[in-house]
């Protein structure tokens, strides 16, 4: 029995460097995907957002939709972490309280939003302003301690010593 | 030894209740004569008002957006808020807490 012909269909032996352009362009489609499911819920409900600055979307126990972006001095991810001033954030606060570091902190605060129970949900009103200071289980000894517009926007977050 | 951190944040009194490594800590009993004082509150809730004033969600294209120039307009004012905050804290600290001020800093360098 003689060997098989190949169709003629170009492909790479395995480790070349065209199944590696396959793989990556692959992966890549796959992350767009992946992105474009994550963000739909922002579409549907019809809020404004950044869409490449976009890190998580969920719906929390209160039935809100939330999201965190990567921000600025005064909002999201850069203001948590580093405050609006470089020294005023809560970097070192998730560190000690929660022991992990910067980079975790999007995926630990997703989950904790997704999972955790909440304990308190207040809209606050000031003056014409309104948001959400909203608490959710952590640990035994801390919580997480979020302030979120009245859009889902997630402006802050900390723990919070119990 | 608790420290009480001045720093403004969204939807969040300017006044922080911290153990001693910084982290806020939910416990009255250790801040009691701060939290009590209805002077401190009051001044506390009017800074509290006007920085959340700076943020408003679906406006100008953006989910969150702070209106930067506002509070450079208000930068007075907020100036003088924080100090009566800092004199009536002072006034009401017997030792017992360090009071650290973020916040005046980095108002005036707006």
């Amino acid at each position: 029995m003689g060997k098989t012909r190949n169709s003629g269909i170009a492909h790479g032996t395995s480790g070349s460097p065209q199944e590696t352009i396959e793989q990556g362009n692959l992966i890549s489609k796959v992350k767009e995907i992946e992105r474009k499911q994550m963000i739909q819920p922002l579409i549907a409900a019809g809020v404004k957002f950044n869409e490449k600055d976009v890190l998580f979307v969920t719906k929390d126990q209160s039935g809100q939709m939330v999201w965190l972006e990567k921000g600025n001095d005064n909002a999201g991810l850069n203001h948590i972490l580093y405050g609006n001033n470089k020294e005023m954030g809560h970097k070192k606060d998730f560190e000690k309280a929660c022991g992990i570091t910067e980079d975790k902190v999007p995926t630990f605060l997703r989950d904790v939003m997704t999972k955790g129970r909440i304990i308190s949900n207040e809209l606050k009103i000031m003056g014409t302003k309104q948001g959400f200071e909203r608490v959710y289980a952590y640990n035994g000894q801390y919580v997480v301690v979020t302030g979120i517009g009245t859009n889902g926007f997630i402006v802050s977050a900390y723990p919070r010593r119990k | 030894m608790n420290i009480i951190k001045i720093k403004n944040e969204f939807m969040h009194s300017p006044l922080w209740y911290c153990d001693e490594n910084g982290i806020e800590w939910d416990n009255e009993k250790e801040f009691i004569d701060f939290i009590s004082d209805s002077e401190l509150q009051s001044i506390a809730k009017k800074i509290e008002e006007l920085f959340n004033s700076y943020y408003e969600f679906e406006s100008h294209n953006q989910p969150c957006w702070f209106n930067e120039e506002k509070e450079k307009k208000d930068k007075q004012q907020m100036l003088a808020l924080l100090n009566q905050l800092k004199d009536k804290l002072n006034e009401l600290n017997d030792g017992l807490v360090d009071i650290e001020d973020l916040e005046t800093p980095r108002v005036e360098k707006l």
